[in-house]
């Protein structure tokens, strides 16, 4: 009796403890970028690439209710010498449900404009954007990609390898990230349970009669 | 107002097994019955709040553990290998928000326990299917640090899947099937 009271304060304990999430913030695409300090993140080596092409570290954030994946990346524009190409280009390599979808954020460094375009496995374009989504000399860029163009439901769970590339540097370097909301729920869980009940009340009930 | 009905329903279906001494079908009628109520009631804001409480957790051990990061907000969990890294969603079915309310179905009409001792098992029930979970995720980001996202499905669908189920296998098996046992072996069906 103890230890189910001792386990009755603990998880009291447990829910008055634990800090509770704040409030997570969806990106908005607007060429500012404080909506971003929260997402995951990837870095990258510098040095690879010309500086203005460098991608230095890219974020991502899968907005599963708007059904959008947002992409963050910052080039090192810093280290740049001389004249430097007035658009950049950032590349994405996405594979999701067997397909392979290709997307293309250039960046006006002069405008900041940012026009995305994505494209399908046989290479048409399906789906395209702009707007003023990168900042001064276009060092860091945001766009976002619709996710209900590249899977067929978002909902039911999903799996996307995705690799970011400008020219020559690739993001990772190596492999690729994905992403996935892909639970793990054990359905034999259920079954079990279901066993459990039978068999319980089975021997429950044969208890009761030989007795 | 139709939720409402069908609990009268139910109890009244329940008050019928009882009176007739169907203990099977009360119990079954019974846990069902619960299960329903609590999935109608807690879908959406328990179940958001278990999800909270699960990521706050991993949250709290990610410093201490070092392989992953968390993002509480989001339910989100980020694991590194090497250049490569992957990001999947603490979601619905992750938070254990069903199996707890099976477990708590369960224990409120299983037959030999008393009101004070089914309080606090659903309680117990509640902690170690969250810490269960817990262990099931960690197993999953160790796995992705060690063999990379290619282990992702084994991680992910088997091995994560696999501790789960032994871990709540354990749990059923203390919670309604030993104390059977010990009823068979003494012949005393109240359990404090």
């Amino acid at each position: 009796m103890y230890r189910m009271q001792l386990l009755f304060i603990l998880v009291c304990l447990v829910f008055i403890l634990t800090p509770q999430p704040g409030f997570g913030q969806s990106i908005v695409l607007n060429g500012a970028f404080g909506d971003w300090s929260d997402k995951p993140a990837l870095s990258d080596p510098t040095g690879d690439e010309a500086p203005y092409l460098d991608i230095t570290e890219v974020r991502w954030y899968p907005d599963n209710e708007e059904e959008v994946l947002y992409f963050y990346a910052i080039n090192d524009l810093e280290a740049a010498e001389g004249l430097i190409p007035t658009t950049w280009r950032v590349m994405f390599r996405i594979q999701a449900e067997g397909r392979v979808f290709k997307a293309r954020a250039t960046v006006n460094r002069i405008n900041r404009m940012v026009t995305v375009s994505l494209f399908n496995s046989a290479g048409r374009q399906i789906w395209s954007g702009k707007g003023k989504w990168a900042d001064a000399w276009g060092k860091r860029v945001e766009c976002g990609l619709p996710l209900n163009r590249i899977l067929t439901a978002v909902s039911g769970g999903y799996e996307l390898t995705v690799a970011i590339s400008s020219g020559e540097d690739a993001v990772p370097d190596q492999g690729e990230i994905v992403i996935s909301s892909i639970n793990t729920y054990a359905r034999v869980n259920l079954l079990l349970t279901g066993v459990l009940i039978i068999a319980g009340q089975l021997l429950y009930r044969r208890k009761t009669c030989s007795s | 107002m139709l939720f409402i009905a069908l609990v009268f329903l139910w109890i009244a279906v329940l008050n019928i097994f009882r009176k007739n001494e169907l203990h099977f079908f009360y119990f079954l009628a019974g846990s069902v019955g619960l299960f329903s109520m609590l999935l109608y009631i807690g879908n959406g804001s328990v179940q958001s709040q278990l999800i909270g409480v699960l990521s706050g957790i991993i949250f709290r051990l990610s410093p201490y553990l070092g392989f992953f990061d968390v993002f509480p907000q989001y339910g989100m969990i980020n694991v590194h290998h090497g250049p490569e890294c992957i990001s999947f969603f603490i979601d619905y079915e992750c938070s254990g928000f069903v199996e707890m309310l099976v477990f708590i179905a369960l224990a409120w009409f299983y037959p030999i326990y008393s009101v004070m001792s089914r309080v606090l098992l659903s309680a117990a029930g509640v902690v170690y299917i969250i810490a269960a979970n817990v262990v099931r995720i960690l197993l999953i980001c160790y796995c992705i640090r060690l063999y990379g996202v290619g282990s992702l499905f084994i991680a992910h669908a088997v091995l994560g899947r696999l501790i789960f189920f032994i871990l709540v296998l354990l749990l059923y098996f203390n919670v309604f099937t030993k104390p059977h046992i010990r009823y068979q072996k003494v012949g005393d069906m109240q359990i404090d």
